[in-house]
């Protein structure tokens, strides 16, 4: 469902992701790990269309995000990590745009709607606008919109943060749904206890090239360290960094 | 509070009416949230600008009137107003030009908006339309608040038909779609070509202007009979300006506005005409083809613009964002060392604040280039001086003339002031915390700001006037009092513009020019002007008295003496409306930002 061939990214002299190959298949929830400027969120943000490959290819659902990026984005729902939101927009005036953007049929598309704010539980504001939301509320309010055409595949830049315990765990709950649902996760995150509690298979990024890729018992024997996803991405990234410098 | 209301679905995804309700819905819910919890805002928004409006509309009847008084020998008038709207058209041009490819910058390449909807399905061109009508919008009220009044004032005074009113709007309207469209073709092939370095580019554009404009208009004055203003000087002014009004989309709107203004508004006599001789029908098609002219060019400029971002923007897009991993090495300039050696007068901690502002403003090109455009054209015409005509004059018309410089000074400092002071305080935005968390009482960050600026805008405006002063070879006494009310002028100024800075405060916004053209900006800019009208007449007072006794009395010069208290008595009027002007405006700041909460 997400490909990524030998793609490398430079910015100017810097080559911010070097020669990374990727495959996530249908319905894996896929976490993608790295310290602070290893190049996540380059990648994601290349995944979306946003920034453009210096060299490689990348494929969301068969098709090529340079040459037909409109048909891979209308399978696709990004959720950054500061996920934006019309301030002049109520919640639901925001997912209506939505709906017609991805060319839902409105009827399914109010339908569906309706679901999701009682699912996210977003009616006691969703006809307020969106500058009076709180974090928290922000958050579901893009989630529930991210869901609304019902994408294939579904890329979220750290999700967790600013989110306190209870919408934590409707994040996460919402995560394994899509998964059982089919739909392929493609997550950065930055707490590993999540990532590890969630993830069908996981890499780690460092530098620009990946380190590490598998399930948590393939990383263990990979990084030749039996213990938890934590001391798993410090080995690894460490052994990086030993060998970078 | 319910916004809620429907938006256009279609299982076929036509994006131009979704992006038009979304255009419509944001602009009807910020009203309908002013209307229901920002009353006094709306109120205040509708008075002032009912004001404004009403008042220019006034000055331009009484300006089209003055004209028409000229009419006794021939419609004199008419070519003038010719020439007038050619150079206003002419200008606005370039002003929109400039202010459109800026602003789409920013909206285009840095919005959260654009990163949100670039990893929609929404196509490139839509986006890229969404953001340019947008900014069109933005850059396009002033004009309209300006060209209305003065195009109704015009159909008053020239006896226009309901025709001229009915499609003056779209001449209005149409107008801005060329220049905009050309800023926004330059902000693309800037960003596509020339990415690396578009910062040389646009400091090279920006000086060109700067001296090309400088040149053109110092060259109207230049070579010109050295003498007093004669029906010669005004002829030659009229073929100095005549390129101007016979550019493109100046020539159209003028030959079609004034063609306008000549249509009958009899229906049945112009349906008769365009049957028969077709002359009273001539006005009126001359009129609709150079609005036909108007609008053709503006959107087949906006129809390449259209295709062009088709293939560019996405592309361009990724050109910026691909930069920010491109970390430029920052250091210390010589300009820091001046500014901290220009404010040694004040305390280390003030330094360090003005220190962070300087440092923030030398930092982006689109603040200084206009600071060093306006700066730059203002010290062309001062260096020019001896060579115009009024470095000729007598004595009492040089210290007109001198007095004038002060108020056309003043008035450039208060849109200084208002574009880039004022916007300080609210720039500060989601970083306040830092700021009121420091160690130091909350008075010492707003007097940092007024440091800041009244260093500048005083050291910039005195020096700008003292040197016209001594080309124009006036007496010290007047210069004293031009120096001491540009002073009072500068000061002032700075001190509202932070003082109100602080009390209209608008921290959710990060562009300082939204911040600048807003509620609180456009406040702080008619407080501004009121002011500097204040201090330019109270300036004015021991001139006039001097030269007006002078003029009277039987001898050539009263003793200077007697001239003496006129002096002090205007510099000490000086004193007291500088020191209201700083007062009042830092005292509201200082209450409001003490019990302000992040």
């Amino acid at each position: 469902m997400i490909e990524l061939i030998n793609v490398s990214k430079t910015y100017g002299n810097k080559l911010a992701v070097k020669n990374v190959s990727l495959q996530v298949q249908k319905g894996e929830l896929f976490t993608f790990l790295g310290p602070n400027g290893a190049g996540k969120t380059t990648t994601i943000k290349m995944l979306c269309g946003l920034l453009r490959p210096s060299s490689g290819t990348l494929k969301v659902g068969g098709y090529d995000i340079q040459t037909e990026g409109d048909k891979a984005r209308q399978i696709l729902s990004y959720v950054p990590d500061l996920p934006y939101l019309y301030e002049k927009l109520t919640g639901r005036e925001f997912m209506q745009f939505i709906i017609t953007m991805y060319g839902m049929d409105p009827n399914a598309g109010r339908k569906r709607m309706e679901e999701l704010i009682e699912l996210f539980e977003l009616e006691d504001f969703v006809d307020d606008l969106s500058e009076s939301y709180s974090h928290g509320m922000r958050q579901r309010t893009v989630f529930a919109s991210a869901l609304l055409h019902q994408p294939e595949v579904l890329v979220v830049d750290e999700p967790m943060v600013g989110l306190d315990p209870k919408n934590q765990r409707l994040v996460k709950d919402l995560l394994r749904d899509q998964v059982k649902k089919g739909v392929t996760v493609f997550m950065s995150i930055h707490t590993l206890d999540i990532a590890q509690e969630l993830a069908t298979r996981i890499a780690i990024i460092n530098h620009g090239k990946i380190v590490g890729e598998g399930t948590l018992d393939e990383l263990r024997k990979q990084s030749e360290h039996g213990g938890q996803l934590e001391d798993i991405f410090l080995k690894m990234t460490q052994d990086a960094e030993a060998v970078a410098a | 509070m319910k916004f809620t209301d429907g938006c256009p679905g279609s299982v076929v995804v036509e994006q131009r009416p979704l992006f038009r309700w979304l255009g419509q819905r944001l602009f009807v819910n910020g009203l309908k949230l002013m209307a229901q919890k920002q009353r006094l805002r709306l109120v205040l928004i509708l008075v002032l600008g009912i004001i404004i409006w009403g008042g220019l509309l006034y000055l331009f009847m009484e300006g089209f009137q003055f004209l028409r008084n000229f009419d006794f020998s021939g419609n004199v008038s008419l070519g003038v107003t010719e020439l007038i709207f050619g150079l206003f058209f002419v200008s606005v041009t370039g002003l929109t030009t400039f202010s459109t490819g800026l602003m789409l910058y920013g909206n285009l390449f840095s919005s959260a908006e654009t990163t949100f909807l670039m990893a929609s399905p929404a196509s490139a061109d839509q986006v890229f339309a969404h953001k340019f009508r947008e900014t069109i919008m933005f850059t396009g009220w002033s004009f309209f608040l300006l060209s209305t009044p003065m195009m109704i004032a015009f159909g008053i005074l020239y006896g226009a038909s309901w025709i001229f009113y009915v499609l003056m709007p779209f001449y209005l309207v149409g107008f801005l779609l060329l220049p905009a469209a050309v800023g926004a073709l330059m902000c693309l092939l800037i960003v596509t070509f020339l990415t690396r370095n578009r910062r040389a580019v646009f400091i090279a554009i920006m000086g060109l202007v700067t001296i090309l404009g400088g040149r053109w208009g110092i060259s109207i004055f230049q070579g010109m009979q050295r003498d007093r203003v004669s029906p010669q000087w005004i002829e030659k002014l009229i073929d100095h300006i005549k390129p101007a009004k016979d550019l493109h989309t100046s020539r159209w709107m003028t030959d079609g506005l004034v063609a306008l203004v000549r249509v009958k508004g009899d229906v049945p006599l112009l349906w008769k005409s365009w049957w028969g001789d077709q002359e009273d029908v001539a006005p009126l098609v001359d009129a609709l083809y150079n609005l036909g002219q108007v609008w053709a060019y503006g959107l087949f400029a906006y129809l390449i613009i259209m295709i062009l971002a088709i293939r560019w923007y996405r592309y361009a897009y990724d050109l910026v964002m691909s930069e920010t991993g491109n970390r430029r090495k920052f250091k210390g300039s010589w300009t820091d060392k001046v500014v901290t050696l220009l404010l040694s007068w004040s305390d280390a901690r003030t330094r360090t604040f003005v220190l962070k502002d300087w440092r923030m403003f030398r930092r982006d090109v689109s603040q200084w280039a206009q600071v060093v455009i306006l700066g730059g054209i203002m010290l062309l015409y001062c260096i020019s001086i001896p060579n115009m005509p009024h470095g000729q004059y007598g004595e009492r018309e040089r210290a007109l003339i001198g007095l004038l410089n002060v108020a056309v000074t003043g008035l450039m400092m208060a849109t200084f002031t208002s574009r880039f002071v004022f916007p300080l305080m609210s720039m500060e935005g989601r970083n306040f915390w830092i700021l009121s968390l420091l160690p130091i009482e909350r008075d010492r960050l707003l007097t940092s700001k007024l440091a800041y600026a009244a260093t500048f805008t005083t050291i910039i405006s005195v020096t700008l006037i003292l040197l016209s002063e001594v080309m124009l070879r006036l007496p010290w006494a007047i210069v004293i009092t031009h120096v001491f009310g540009m002073a009072a002028l500068s000061l002032g100024l700075s001190s509202l513009a932070v003082g109100l800075g602080a009390y209209l405060v608008n921290l959710k916004e990060t562009n300082p020019s939204k911040i600048a053209t807003g509620f609180g900006g456009t406040i702080n800019l008619l407080c501004s002007l009121a002011y500097a009208i204040l201090v330019v007449v109270m300036t004015s007072l021991a001139g006039i008295i001097y030269y007006s006794a002078n003029y009277f009395s039987e001898n050539k010069l009263i003793d200077f003496s007697k001239f003496v208290p006129w002096l002090l008595l205007t510099l000490l009027g000086l004193v007291i409306l500088g020191g209201l002007a700083i007062a009042i405006p830092m005292r509201l700041g200082r209450r409001a930002f003490r019990t302000m909460e992040f």
